[in-house]
This record gives structure tokens, C-alpha cells and sequence, in this order.
């Protein structure tokens, strides 16, 4: 009580701001609200891991599927990623489970505010519950998918029921982490001391040892979860061009135009100059160790297994098609950041639309020209089949204009993403 | 209240019984009986009549023929035409307890017909088998029952985009009365001490006045 009491009056003085929802029963204890934020940033790491594993054993199941088959449902990819997955979701239930308890023993450092009431009886962050249940989804589409292959076979259609389901639940379990990331790296802000930089070498140490810090690289790196999530989902839509009208518009250009939005997103919630770039190199990092991991993960199953390969290891079906010049794309967002910072400091909607508008088109427009389409199905394929004077002249630049308006889009959406992700507090 | 719910559980049970009857298929014999493989006269004996996919079994092989008793079995599930699958090698402990016979566990992965490829091979040569059996597929779902299993989870996440616009707004309300922008409203509903956002934040709310 006295700290809301306190922390009202330093917040605005004229205005008794007691939140309606607030519990003022409830004593609250700011060290013992760290010690929680701690423990969350904590799982929520673990989480990340292993969501990382998750990753990487699909993208190794994805080229298991082209390059071998789908041989049964117990190969060691399922096993690695349904492991990854119920670790996970036994560590989110973990969370929740000890928040509920100390919860309702009163513990000083949880709230209302700072929990997320589910099922009427349990407390917890609600970005672990939204990752929990996405976990769930996720087990639970995989006897479900493994029914459907054993009546319609392996190559099925990347859009089934069950694909479909899994698909959501890995959504939802990158979106919950993000919140979880986000709701913290907001707690957070509060906890720095109040001096300002004394000068410009002391804020640059300052923003970097920010971008840096657990919460705030948490949720930069979760991003990268859910980027690669959408291309795992994107592999399909890739295969193919875009039909409209006489137009066949290379679908994985467009897919490209829409990856500023993540960007946007956390420089915006991470208010820090960077993020976008670091966000870009640890892309690439990311698509490195897949490609390592699943060229050796298919050779050491195809001799452990004594499985003959239907066509080529070499050429890698996610790393090809996950984007290699983000970090460029990131560099475009942050350096429009970075020249408007005097122009948005007043943190007025025109700027900030603008900003955010413009860095997302121009990062676009440069995922456009750099990743080249018929560059990744030529790696996809092994040969030098698509060209642009033959299969994507004239398709190729007519889908500029679209990439204009995903590149705009890419920006509002992002724009609004930060903006829940600034408000996100539990 | 209670009754409706009762009789919606009936309804679903008789809709899922519905869905899942045009799945049940018929069952094929199993290629019991004795073969000649090269040089071997074996006895095939499989422990069931019907396969279904995805479940296990097990296959007998019994040397008839007086040929050297050194020998040596693989075994291989092989997918027929228009059955999309993939040939499944199957190796493990073949020995039993009498050198004449060797047992092998098999489980055909995937619903269609397939044939078990079983090549001996022993200092008296080389022969090889095929025996045809078909996997039955588990109960067919109806297509509308499985896309809205699958859709199912989209309603958590629909909810929590709902619950998250409606925190926002909320917020954004409590912030306008405050006064105080998402940075400096945190630290008030979290009741931990306020700070300063180097930077990216505008002066006006950089050091709050106390």
C-alpha cells in the first residue's frame, strides 16, 4: 500500500492513481517482485532453448521428409522436437503451478497486475499460459497427425488438419514467450537507477548494456523463434507463385516484404537502436547452426537407419529459404531510428506511424531486391534452373508494387505489435 | 441445463460414430503358408489374420529344408503402388530359441498394401521373398471433424489477442487520467520505483518530477 501510495505521487502528484483493479489487501514487496521477474526471466530462457531445439529438430524433420521420407512416427527428429515441446510445457506448467501457490499464500511479489488469472483457480504470467497451451496443442497434433498419415501416407499437403494444428501451437507458444520477454523487459525499466548519462560515450554503453540485457535480448531472441516459426510455415506457400490474374507473382517475395514487421516491432517495444540489427546477426547465426545441424543430422540418421536418399543432403530445404540478409534489413530499420530519434522525442503519432512506415518499406524493398527468388529455388533444387530472364521476368518486378504495400503494412503492424507489447506488464 | 448437456453428449458421440464409420474397412488374410526362397524351403506364420497401420506384429520364419544351418534373415516392408510411404527396414534380436526359426517384429507405418521383403542368406546362397499384406487404416474421420480439431487451438489464441487489445486499451486509459506514458505507467501498477529511459524517450517525461 505504501508503495503504490509512494509511487503515485512520484508518478503524477495531482491525480490519486490507484489502478481499479488493484488489490490493496494484498501486501506487496518490490524485492520480492524481482525475485519473481527473476525466476520468470529464468524459465523464460530455459523456454527459449528449448524452443530452439524445437527449431532446429523440425527444420531437421522438414529435410528428413524430402530427403528420405516419413518412415514412421518415432524417428529421432519427432523424438527431438515432442521432447523439446514437453519440456517445455512441463516448465511452463512448473511456473504457473508455483506462482498459483504463492499466489494465494500471499507472497509480496505477485499481484493482480503483475499475474494472469486462468481456469478461475490458477495465477501465472499470461505469456507462459498462452505458451502452455500452445504446447499442448502442439502434443496433442501429433498422435492426431501421425493418425492422418497412417491413412492418407506421407506426402501429404503441407495444409492438413493436423499440420495445421501443430502449426497454431507453435504460434501460440512464440507469441506467449514474447509476452513473457516483453511484460518483464517493462517491469525492468523501473528497477535502473534514475541518473542520466553524464555524455555520449556513457548512453552508447548505456543502450548497449540495455539491448543486452536478460529481458530485453530475451524477447529479440524470441523473435527470431517466431520469424523462423513463420518460415517453417511459410515452406509450402514458398514452392509456389502467387496467381492473380495473367500475374504469377513469386509468393516468397512477398513473404520477404513482410519480415520488417518483426522488425519494427521490437525496435519499437525495445525503444533501442540495435535491436533490429542484433536481431538480423543472430538470424544468421541461427540459420548457420541449422543448416550444420541438419546436414549432419540426415547423414548420421540415413546410416544409422541404412536408408537410402531420395535426392541430394547437400541442399537444405529451410536454411535455403530462411532470409540471409536480414541483418541488412536491420541495419536500414535501426539507421531510420536513429536519424528520426529528434523528430519522434516528443513521441507524437505522426512521427512514430511515419517512422515505422517508412524503416519497414525501405528494409522491404531491400529484402526484395537482395533475396532473390530464383536464387533459393535454385539452391532448393541443386541447379541453376530459374532464371530471372526466364521463369521471373516479367513476375518478379510486378510484384514491386505489392511489396510496396506489404512493406507499408509491415510497418502499421508492427507498430501496433510494439505497442501491445510496450503495454504488456503481467 | 443439465439435460441439454447430456443431450449434447449424446449428439457429439453419435457424430463422431457417424464420422467414424466409413473408415471401417475390410480385412485380408495373412500370406501364411510355405515358400520356396532359393536354395530355402521356409514356413511363414504370422501372428494375425488382419494388419492394421501403425500397430505391431510378428513374423515367423521357420527353415523346412535340411540345407547348411547357418542363415541369416533381413527383412524389409516395401509400399506397393499408390500406397505413399516409404520402405521401413526392420532389424532386432531375429534369434529364437531353436536355430531353424527367427522372429521378426514389423509395423507398417502407413494404411495401403505393402509386401514384407525377407531375403535369407547363408553359405548355401541367397534367396529372397515377398510376401504381400496390406495395412488397414485406423477409423476414418470426416474432413470437417478433423479441420475443426485442428482449428481448435486458434480460439486461445484468438482470446488472448482479444484479452491483450482490451489490457491495452485499459492501460491506455489509466495512463491518460495519470497522464503518463506506457514506460512511466509500469512502474506504477508494478509499485517498484520509477527511472529514466536514456534516449529514445522524450525529455518531457525523462525524469519525473517529484
Amino acid at each position: 500500500m505504501e508503495n503504490i501510495q509512494r509511487n503515485s505521487t512520484v508518478m503524477a502528484p495531482a491525480v490519486p492513481v490507484v489502478p481499479p483493479k488493484l488489490s490493496l489487501a494484498r501486501p506487496f514487496s518490490p524485492k520480492a517482485a524481482r525475485r519473481v521477474s527473476n525466476y520468470r526471466v529464468a524459465v523464460g530462457w530455459l523456454l527459449v532453448g528449448l524452443w530452439f531445439a524445437g527449431l532446429l529438430a523440425l527444420a531437421w524433420d522438414i529435410q528428413w521428409h524430402s530427403v528420405v521420407g516419413r518412415d514412421g512416427f518415432w524417428t529421432p527428429p519427432h523424438w527431438m522436437f515432442y521432447g523439446a515441446v514437453t519440456v517445455a510445457g512441463v516448465l511452463c506448467l512448473g511456473l504457473v503451478l508455483t506462482e498459483t501457490f504463492l499466489y494465494h499464500r500471499g507472497y509480496p511479489g505477485l499481484n493482480d497486475q503483475n499475474t494472469t488469472r486462468v481456469l478461475y483457480l490458477f495465477r501465472g504470467p499470461n505469456g507462459v499460459i498462452l505458451a502452455g497451451f500452445g504446447m499442448v496443442a502442439m502434443l496433442g497434433s501429433a498422435p492426431l497427425d501421425d493418425y492422418w498419415h497412417q491413412i492418407y501416407g506421407i506426402d501429404l499437403a503441407v495444409w492438413t488438419p493436423f499440420h495445421v494444428m501443430l502449426a497454431i501451437g507453435i504460434i501460440m507458444a512464440s507469441i506467449g514467450l514474447l509476452y513473457l520477454f516483453a511484460s518483464e523487459m517493462n517491469r525492468r525499466e523501473s528497477w535502473r537507477p534514475v541518473a542520466a548519462p553524464a555524455n555520449r560515450g556513457q548512453a552508447i554503453v548505456s543502450q548497449l548494456r540495455d539491448l543486452l540485457s536478460p529481458a530485453r535480448l530475451g524477447l529479440i531472441v524470441t523473435s527470431i523463434n517466431l520469424l523462423a516459426s513463420f518460415w517453417l510455415l511459410m515452406e509450402p506457400t514458398f514452392i509456389g507463385k502467387l496467381t492473380i490474374g495473367q500475374l504469377r507473382i513469386p509468393s516468397y517475395s512477398l513473404a520477404v516484404a513482410a519480415v520488417p514487421l518483426i522488425l519494427v516491432a521490437v525496435v519499437n517495444a525495445t525503444r533501442r537502436v540495435g535491436a533490429a540489427t542484433l536481431l538480423g546477426v543472430v538470424f544468421l547465426l541461427f540459420r548457420f547452426v541449422t543448416e550444420v545441424f541438419m546436414i549432419w543430422g540426415v547423414n548420421y540418421l540415413a546410416v544409422d537407419q541404412g536408408v537410402t536418399l531420395r535426392r541430394d543432403n547437400d541442399l537444405q530445404v529451410m536454411s535455403t529459404i530462411y532470409p540471409a540478409f536480414l541483418f541488412l534489413a536491420g541495419l536500414v530499420v535501426d539507421g531510420i531510428y536513429w536519424l528520426t530519434r529528434r523528430w519522434r522525442s516528443a513521441d507524437r503519432l505522426l512521427p512514430t506511424v511515419l517512422t515505422a512506415v517508412g524503416s519497414s518499406l525501405a528494409a522491404g524493398l531491400l529484402l526484395f531486391l537482395l533475396e532473390k527468388p530464383w536464387l533459393a529455388y535454385n539452391n532448393l533444387m541443386g541447379k541453376s534452373v530459374f532464371t530471372l530472364s526466364g521463369q521471373f521476368q516479367p513476375d518478379y518486378w510486378a510484384a514491386l508494387p505489392a511489396v510496396i504495400v506489404i512493406g507499408a503494412l509491415a510497418g502499421l503492424v508492427g507498430l501496433a505489435v510494439s505497442v501491445s507489447w510496450r503495454y504488456a506488464d503481467r | 441445463m443439465k439435460k441439454f448437456s447430456s443431450l449434447f453428449s449424446l449428439l457429439g458421440l453419435l457424430v463422431l460414430g457417424l464420422a467414424l464409420t466409413p473408415g471401417l474397412a475390410l480385412a485380408q488374410t495373412a500370406p501364411n503358408g510355405d515358400y520356396q526362397a532359393g536354395p530355402y524351403t521356409v514356413r511363414i506364420t504370422f501372428d494375425r489374420d488382419t494388419f492394421k497401420s501403425a500397430q505391431e506384429f510378428f513374423l515367423t520364419v521357420e527353415r523346412l529344408d535340411k540345407a547348411a544351418p547357418d542363415w541369416q534373415l533381413q527383412a524389409e516392408a516395401v509400399p506397393l503402388r499408390g500406397t505413399s510411404a516409404t520402405p521401413v527396414k526392420y532389424d532386432g534380436n531375429f534369434e529364437t530359441s531353436e536355430p531353424s526359426k527367427r522372429l521378426v517384429k514389423l509395423q507398417l507405418p502407413i494404411s495401403g498394401n505393402w509386401f514384407v521383403h525377407l531375403t535369407l542368406k547363408g553359405s548355401a546362397g541367397q534367396g529372397e521373398l515377398r510376401l504381400p499384406v496390406k495395412a488397414e487404416p485406423p477409423p476414418v474421420i470426416e474432413y470437417w471433424l478433423a479441420w475443426l480439431i485442428g482449428l481448435s487451438p486458434i480460439v486461445g489464441l484468438i482470446g488472448f489477442g482479444i484479452g491483450q487489445w482490451r489490457h491495452v486499451v485499459r492501460r491506455k486509459r489509466e495512463a491518460r487520467l495519470v497522464g503518463a506514458t506506457p514506460t512511466q505507467e509500469t512502474p506504477v501498477l508494478a509499485g517498484l520505483p520509477t527511472q529514466v529511459d536514456y534516449g529514445e524517450k522524450p525529455a518531457s517525461v525523462s525524469s519525473p518530477k517529484s
